[in-house]
């Protein structure tokens, strides 16, 4: 296929997930250009403006933390954050403003949790440190998920994954769980959600949580099979993803995948073969492994993801 | 109906969903349940914790010989100087709870260094010195602090990792909480099962 083929598969695609109709390309087609300088511009300010509001928040909290009590430094940090989360919420009903939401509640999810922890240290004392994560994990989920349901914005959908996988990894590191076994239960369920993602109009967030995903479920893979019979069997895994990464049409998972494979021969050779006289030869096979799998990997690409994608 | 629907249509999302929960529930199925059909333990635990203090005159260290508990003590080399003084506690697994056992060594007079006594407080207490109590229960113990939790918990929960003492049966487990709720820390020294206070 060619480029044009391709571009046109991903403009279906994006369709079919938003649930645009042909008459709005038609006319966006005509109306977007017009539009686009002065587009940029407000998203631009408006980033810009994010920015200098929320260092000036932090940097006046900074300057004035010694000097305030308890209940002032809950309100400036817990207050402040569910006020940007309100104030989002009412900019989603105003098409005007809706573009504000977007760093309004990336700014309140690092102001609650930062307020929830303030208070917490401010007027509860002794146990498990580990609680007052579950308790904020708990309470961000529940307000991010909820809105999220209602709003379905893609920043809601993002910061409720974040929320759920902290409560989660908190609660089962509790409970004292393997390390191993909540990476790769976390991992899968990342890749899982990745993947249901990847066919909604939230597909902008899929790669990052391809990432997480496979990166958390790797790595935890090889450090339960790392110098035990099953050692082999991560380079099985890492290939099966290689393999799932053109299922799903991902260039992340592919790349983590490929990268995964690549170390764990570069980690074989180097940890059985270092200190014999084939070390030089092994490089050598290695290396030639290694530019065959990084061929691999963009022939992959080239015929199963981005002709697809 | 719908969540039928929902999860017919989302079946990738909802393995994805599903997991963590499946997880929990499969967690609890493991551990609370054996250790709600486990018989408790029948005999305390004895050990010893580690806390800083000025007051003591003497530095002691708890041992089991014999069948008694026995303790080797030292004088501080200046008085009024921080020493490790070893607590001495007991874990009752029935209430799940842990006393602390306190013990007077300021009538202890000019008694050489590393000698070997037998405190007025235990004459009469049997103690068990061996690693498994009389009905089956083992001690476990583990560290606690900052470290390596693995990269999940690393990204999404700090890496705060700690391995709880316990006493052990089977897959029944009887975590060793103090009295305020936390956790005790890795200076937790095991001594042995009370089998007559």
């Amino acid at each position: 296929m060619s480029d044009k083929e391709d571009a046109l598969q991903e403009i279906v695609s994006i369709a079919k997930n938003n649930g645009i109709t042909l008459a709005e390309i038609s006319k966006a087609l005509t109306e977007l250009p017009a539009k686009q300088s002065s587009g940029i511009l407000s998203k631009l300010f408006g980033y810009l403006g994010g920015i200098f509001v929320f260092s000036g928040v932090c940097v006046f909290a900074r300057m004035y933390w010694g000097d305030l009590n308890s209940a002032a430094r809950v309100i400036l940090t817990l207050g402040t954050g569910y006020m940007l989360f309100i104030i989002g919420l009412v900019t989603l009903g105003d098409p005007r403003y809706a573009r504000a939401s977007t760093p309004l509640f990336l700014m309140s999810s690092a102001l609650q949790p930062t307020g929830i922890f303030v208070m917490l240290g401010e007027y509860a004392s002794g146990g498990d440190p580990r609680h007052g994560v579950l308790f904020m994990a708990v309470i961000m989920l529940v307000q991010h998920g909820a809105t999220f349901w209602v709003k379905r914005r893609t920043m809601l959908a993002f910061t409720s994954i974040v929320f759920g996988c902290i409560f989660f990894a908190t609660l089962f590191d509790m409970w004292e769980m393997s390390d191993k076994l909540i990476g790769t239960v976390i991992g899968t369920s990342l890749l899982c959600i990745a993947y249901a993602l990847t066919n909604s109009r939230h597909a902008a967030i899929a790669p990052f949580w391809y990432f997480v995903g496979s990166v958390s479920l790797l790595v935890s893979v090889f450090d339960a099979v790392e110098h035990t019979a099953f050692e082999l069997a991560y380079l099985g895994i890492a290939a099966f993803m290689v393999f799932l990464s053109t299922f799903v049409r991902s260039r992340t998972l592919l790349l983590v995948s490929t990268l995964a494979m690549l170390c764990y021969i570069g980690w074989y050779s180097e940890d059985h073969f270092a200190n014999t006289l084939g070390w030089p030869l092994a490089l050598i096979i290695a290396g030639l492994a290694l530019i065959g799998l990084g061929g691999m990997a963009v022939k992959l690409n080239n015929k199963y993801i981005k002709q697809q994608g | 109906m719908a969540l039928k629907n929902f999860i017919k249509e989302n079946f990738v999302l909802a393995v994805g969903l599903a997991l963590p929960v499946l997880l929990v529930v499969l967690f609890f199925a493991a551990s609370a349940l054996p250790k709600s059909m486990a018989v408790p333990p029948q005999y305390e635990m004895l050990f010893t914790e580690t806390r800083y203090d000025s007051q003591s005159p003497y530095n002691i260290d708890f041992f089991v010989k014999d069948g008694a508990l026995k303790a080797r003590v030292w004088k501080v080399a200046q008085p009024g100087a921080m020493v490790n003084r070893k607590k001495l506690m007991a874990y009752d697994g029935k209430t799940q709870s842990v006393r602390e056992i306190p013990y007077d060594v300021s009538k202890l007079d000019n008694v050489p260094n590393m000698t070997e006594i037998s405190l007025d407080e235990f004459k009469n207490m049997k103690v068990d010195g061996s690693d498994k109590a009389p009905d089956g229960y083992e001690f476990e113990n583990g560290g606690y602090g900052y470290g390596y939790g693995g990269l999940a918990t690393d990204i999404f929960g700090g890496g705060y990792r700690s391995s709880t003492p316990r006493i052990t049966k089977g897959a029944a487990a009887f975590k060793i909480l103090n009295n305020s709720n936390n956790y005790y820390g890795y200076d937790i020294q095991f001594l042995g099962w009370v089998i007559q206070k």
